[in-house]
Order: structure tokens, then C-alpha cells, then sequence
């Protein structure tokens, strides 16, 4: 069980981002954080990823826990290929059967330059359901999917995240839904 | 016909051959000392490479440059590594570092006369002339590692000794083999400038002296081409050994 316990934080002094936010994800609970942008949906997931520490209040139940993540941005390393970055934190087998169903078994062995900005991030996405993590946090995951597609990772990310925490930031309640997702609004 | 650049480059070498053997054989007449053609060049180099002593001079000058250039890649990288890792390291061996790079190899050879032996000055003129190359071109590199790739890695719990291997190595690449390229060709410069300085024994920079002394410019000519083959055999290998690109 992870607990944000009134925390606050922010960028720079004096301008908080987030103030006195609470919210708790129960074990293989889903949340999505909703919001326009810059309510602070990135901050949360930043702060549960253990990259930001709060200014005031508590986070529990991070420590120990194996995370895996998607970026707003891809973050794959441009000198591996789909597969080795996929590969990074997984067997080897395990990450080709995810890339597979993420429909880029044409494309496992090109470097991430040579991919279009869907491809890229469905590979990012293939790097995190790959992990064997008990958190997963995606940020924006579905952006940049044709409609088709997007139904087809979703349903993946669905099926793969089954056992594990969820932490979901979007624009789009329909994805929240599909993931059955509880939402947490933000201000 | 598509001519491939290796042909045109042999062509003009050939070319500079041509003129040089005509321009000496028109100016050597009438001179007391003639000054070197290409063939009696060649000759000359052949008679190094079969004297065994001019051999391991040779050999020697080699293992004196290349010690001194091993030297600065590994304290160049960690010198650097340091800098990028805390500020006032950095901060306090900016001037240090402007001032190895600007010193003239001359001065340096005079300087260290003082405190290290004459055999041991033309590895260390190479380990300075070096030093800062790397040094300033792995920081460039370590500084532009993308933090975002970082950022990744520590959420995903990437340990450290892999993080090193998988990202920073990988992003260092292409500033440490510039820094190797260009380093080389440095520490074969200054090393056997130093070497003449110094009159190493033993050494490439000897044998040119040898020659000056000895009134015998063919010799000179040739152990100079020995020189600049050496240093393009070196060049190569250690671009073989830094290759700037590819996949990881």
C-alpha cells in the first residue's frame, strides 16, 4: 500500500505545485490522476518515483518496491535497439513476446531513431510491462496511438498489469475506464 | 568512371614524389651537401629497418610515447569524471588544466629536466601534451550525457557499475575517440620533440640527432618518414580500439 500523507511540494521556494495532497494506492489498485496540464499530474508521478523528495508530508510504502516506468518523453537509449532497450530489465525472451504483442515484431532490431514517434512509444511501453515491477507508472502512455492501436496496448497494459500497482496520468478519462482505473482529480 | 579517394590520394602522393625527386636533382647541383630525393630517402629507410639497434630505437620511442598517453587517458578520465561529479573540483583545476595546455613543449622539457630523468621526460612531455585533451574532452562528454536516460535508469533501479557500462561509456564514446585521435597525434609530436631536446638515448629523437650530427640528411629524411609511419600504424590502432560510432 503506498500513502501520499498531505504532501506538498515545489519547483521553486514559495510556489508549490502540489499542497497538502492525499491519496493511497492500495496492493494491484489502479489510480489515474486527471487534470488539465500542469496541475501537478507529472509532480506526483515524479515524487513516487523517488526523483523528487516533498517539501512537507509523507510518502510510505515506496521503499523496496521495483518500479517501472513510461515518460512523457521515451527516454530509450538511441544506441540500443528496440529489443536490447526493451531487454534492459528483462529476460531477453520475455521482453520480444511483449514487443510482439505491442505489434513491433518488424521492428525489434532497429534503433529507436529509425522508428516513428508511435513506434517509439510503444517501445517505451514494452520496456516497462517487460519489467517484472510491482509499481508501474505510466505517464501520457497512450499518446501518439492511432485509435486501433491504442485499444490493442491498452488491453495489453490491462492484461500485463494485472498483479501490480498502477499509477495512471492522462487527459483522457476513456483510458482511465478501460483500465478500470480509479481516478483522483487534481486541481 | 567513378575514381575511389584512395587512388586520387595515392596519385597525389605520387605526384609530390615526382616533384620533390625533380626539384631536388635540379637543386643539388653544384651544392656541397645535396639535400635528400625520394630514392635516396628510401634507401636510407631501408637501412634503418634492418639495423637492429635503430629497430629497438625505434621500438623504444614507441613504448616511451605510448606509456606516457596510457598515463593521461586513465588519470584524463578520472580527472574528469571528478570534475563533473563535484563543482569545486572543477572549479580549482580550471587553471591548472589552462595552464598544462598552454606551456610550449620546449619550456616543459627545460622545466622537467629538474626533477625527472632525462630517459623518462619524453613520456611525460606525451602524458602532459595529452592530459588535458582527454581531460576536457571526456568532461564535454560526461556533461552531455542525457540526464533523462539518468532519471531512467535509477527508477528502473539500474545498479551503478551498469549504468556506467550502458549509458555513460556509450555517451562518453564519441568525445573519447576524438579526444584518443587527436591525442595520439600530439603525444607523437611533443614525445619526440622531446626526445630531441633531451637527447634521449635510445630513441627516435637520437637517431635524428645522429644524423644531424653526421652531416647524413638522408638519414634524417628517413627517420622523419619513419616517424610519420609510426605515428599513422599508432593512429590506426588506437582508432580501432576508440571507434567513434555504431551500435552499443
Amino acid at each position: 500500500m503506498i500513502h501520499f500523507d498531505k504532501v506538498s511540494f515545489g519547483y521553486t521556494r514559495g510556489r508549490d505545485v502540489l499542497r497538502d495532497f492525499s491519496m493511497s494506492i492500495p496492493p494491484q489498485g489502479r489510480i489515474c490522476l486527471f487534470g488539465r496540464s500542469g496541475c501537478g499530474k507529472s509532480t506526483v508521478l515524479r515524487l513516487a518515483m523517488g526523483l523528487e523528495k516533498p517539501r512537507s508530508g509523507r510518502i510510505t510504502g515506496i521503499e523496496g518496491l521495483a518500479i517501472s516506468a513510461v515518460f512523457q518523453e521515451d527516454r530509450l537509449l538511441p544506441w540500443k535497439t528496440v529489443l536490447e532497450n526493451a531487454a534492459l530489465f528483462a529476460q531477453r525472451d520475455r521482453a520480444e513476446d511483449i514487443l510482439t504483442q505491442l505489434g513491433l515484431a518488424e521492428v525489434l532490431h532497429s534503433l529507436p531513431a529509425e522508428l516513428s514517434g508511435g513506434m517509439k512509444r510503444r517501445a517505451a511501453l514494452g520496456r516497462a510491462l517487460s519489467h517484472a515491477s510491482d509499481l508501474l507508472i505510466l505517464d501520457e502512455p497512450f499518446t501518439g496511438l492511432d485509435e486501433e492501436t491504442r485499444e490493442r496496448v491498452i488491453a495489453l497494459v490491462d492484461r500485463e498489469a494485472r498483479d501490480r500497482m498502477v499509477l495512471l496520468a492522462t487527459h483522457d478519462l476513456q483510458e482511465a475506464q478501460a483500465l478500470g482505473a480509479e481516478i483522483v482529480q487534481l486541481q | 568512371m567513378k575514381i575511389s579517394s584512395r587512388t586520387t590520394y595515392t596519385a597525389a602522393v605520387l605526384f609530390w614524389l615526382v616533384v620533390w625527386q625533380i626539384a631536388a636533382t635540379v637543386v643539388n647541383r653544384g651544392l656541397l651537401i645535396p639535400i635528400p630525393t625520394p630514392v635516396s630517402t628510401a634507401a636510407a629507410l631501408g637501412q634503418i629497418m634492418t639495423d637492429p639497434v635503430s629497430l629497438a630505437a625505434a621500438g623504444l620511442s614507441v613504448i616511451r610515447i605510448l606509456a606516457g598517453f596510457l598515463c593521461a587517458l586513465v588519470l584524463g578520465t578520472l580527472l574528469a569524471a571528478l570534475c563533473v561529479r563535484f563543482e569545486t573540483v572543477h572549479v580549482l583545476t580550471a587553471p591548472l588544466l589552462q595552464l598544462i595546455r598552454t606551456i610550449p613543449v620546449a619550456s616543459f622539457t627545460i622545466l622537467l629536466y629538474l626533477w625527472v630523468s632525462r630517459g623518462r621526460i619524453p613520456s611525460t612531455i606525451s602524458f602532459f601534451t595529452v592530459l588535458p585533451i582527454i581531460w576536457a574532452n571526456v568532461e564535454s562528454g560526461l556533461r552531455s550525457v542525457d540526464r533523462e536516460l539518468l532519471e531512467m535508469a535509477r527508477v528502473f533501479g539500474m545498479p551503478g557499475g551498469r549504468i556506467l557500462k550502458e549509458i555513460l561509456l556509450p555517451g562518453i564514446r564519441p568525445f573519447m575517440a576524438a579526444a584518443v585521435s587527436g591525442g595520439i597525434g600530439f603525444a607523437w609530436k611533443s614525445g619526440v620533440a622531446a626526445e630531441v631536446i633531451c637527447r634521449t638515448q635510445n630513441s627516435l629523437g637520437d637517431l635524428l640527432w645522429a644524423g644531424k650530427s653526421s652531416v647524413d640528411y638522408d638519414k634524417v629524411f628517413a627517420v622523419t618518414l619513419l616517424i610519420v609511419l609510426l605515428s599513422i600504424l599508432v593512429q590506426k590502432g588506437t582508432e580501432r580500439l576508440f571507434p567513434k560510432g555504431g551500435r552499443g
